[in-house]
């Protein structure tokens, strides 16, 4: 039986699905710490469900801002790694400006509370307030700190995320500027092909593994959640519309593509 | 046969038989970014995304030397090459195809890391060797000597 080379293509894609999708199930995860790369992976999904409330995303933009900048100070660029911690610092901007302008129209709403109190009495002189007034003060004044603190923490991120911008931009010139002035070696001395040849190898052995190397840095819970919860609906929506396609793509070729002519 | 209704089939088969396996394949990379949205390491969605291409584009290709030379139809061909050269066409521009998409993936996946400049050049001498190889056959004479519609060769 001859196999058409669209229906190769087709089931390529399947089997790719399933290859990664299915991927060591039966492996037994090592439990290592996540690499550094997975870490930043983990930083773009926290920043995807970012709470609104003060305290909480400001965790995550430390972890990411931190992260950034290490990579940062490491001088050591790669495209893929300066592309996705690009992406996550568009995140925590995304995330840091709405906060501080939010955080801005509230501090309004407090300023004007407190001031609708009057001025607090001066204790030197021995003045004194209702306590329900005291109460209140003491309410809103925190509030304004709490406001100020946020507002002051957005702030430092955003400066922050313009310096990382720099000198992401800056690895990223640096590294071109490395490939365009880069001496390539003799690609016919024994050496450079040794090497070479033995580099591409072994970067083909960590292609080969990584969907192995992936399945060990998971830890139970994860691996439990994405097989339990998301592949499944992952590869049903992938059959689903595979599936459709492949009707469509029967009735458009049935209707108009080219058919045998009839001779006369 | 016209050549508007030649050309308004080709286009159709390129759609069907291209278009929508390279759409449905970049379908499958973003939800599967999305699915691995914090647990998938920079290789391996680096390694589906070169799969993702390099898939793309051998569909794309086939469907569009499919119908632009359409070997077994030959009412219905753009080009007015002989059944034979249709043929031959078709086959060598999947060879390149085939080497095109290989460059795609690995040149995806292998570039992951930072690599050596031993490693770039020799990478560099393969791939463009592939494909100045793949290319060569495609370029005979014999396989583009035009004839007019409805002789028979």
């Amino acid at each position: 039986m001859s196999l058409k080379p669209f229906t190769a293509v087709w089931l390529a894609t399947l089997l790719t699905l399933i290859v990664f999708g299915q991927v060591s199930r039966a492996q037994t995860p090592i439990g290592d710490a996540a690499p550094p790369s997975a870490q930043i992976a983990n930083d773009a999904a926290s920043l995807s469900s970012v709470d609104t409330k003060l305290a909480v995303p400001e965790n995550r933009w430390e972890r990411v801002l931190l992260s950034a900048e290490d990579y940062v100070a490491s001088g050591q660029s790669i495209t893929s790694q300066t592309e996705l911690y690009k992406e996550l610092l568009d995140d925590v901007l995304a995330s840091a400006k709405p906060l501080r302008e939010s955080s801005i129209s509230e501090m309004g709403e407090a300023e004007a509370l407190l001031d609708a109190l009057g001025p607090a009495p001066d204790s030197e002189k021995n003045e004194a307030e209702p306590d329900e007034v005291a109460d209140q003060r003491k309410q809103y004044q925190a509030e304004l700190d709490r406001l100020t603190s946020a507002i002051a923490r957005a702030e430092v991120a955003i400066v922050r995320i313009e310096t990382l911008k720099t000198g992401l931009a800056g690895l990223a010139r640096e590294q071109l500027a490395n490939q365009l002035n880069q001496r390539t070696t003799d690609p016919w001395s024994v050496t450079s092909l040794g090497r070479g040849v033995k580099e591409f190898a072994l970067s083909i052995g960590h292609v080969l593994a990584a969907p192995a190397s992936w399945r060990a840095s998971l830890e139970p819970a994860e691996w439990r959640d994405l097989a339990d919860r998301r592949l499944p609906l992952f590869l049903a929506g992938l059959v689903a519309t595979a599936l459709i396609s492949l009707l469509l793509r029967g009735m458009l070729k049935r209707r108009y593509a080219m058919q045998p002519v009839p001779r006369a | 046969m016209t050549k508007a209704r030649r050309l308004g089939a080709a286009v159709v088969r390129m759609v069907a038989d291209g278009l929508m396996p390279a759409l449905l394949l970049i379908l499958i990379f973003i939800w599967s970014r999305d699915v691995l949205a914090g647990h998938g390491s920079p290789l391996l969605l680096d390694t589906i995304k070169g799969a993702v291409i390099a898939l793309a584009t051998l569909a794309l290709s086939l469907a569009g030397i499919s119908a632009a030379v359409a070997p077994s139809r030959r009412e219905w061909r753009l080009l007015p090459v002989s059944n034979d050269a249709a043929s031959a066409i078709r086959r060598r521009v999947m060879v390149l195809a085939i080497v095109v998409a290989a460059d795609v993936f690995l040149w995806a996946a292998l570039t992951n890391e930072a690599k050596s400049p031993e490693f770039i050049t020799v990478y560099a001498m393969l791939a463009c060797a592939a494909r100045a190889l793949a290319l060569l056959p495609l370029l005979r004479g014999r396989l583009w000597r035009l004839q007019a519609f409805g002789v028979t060769p």
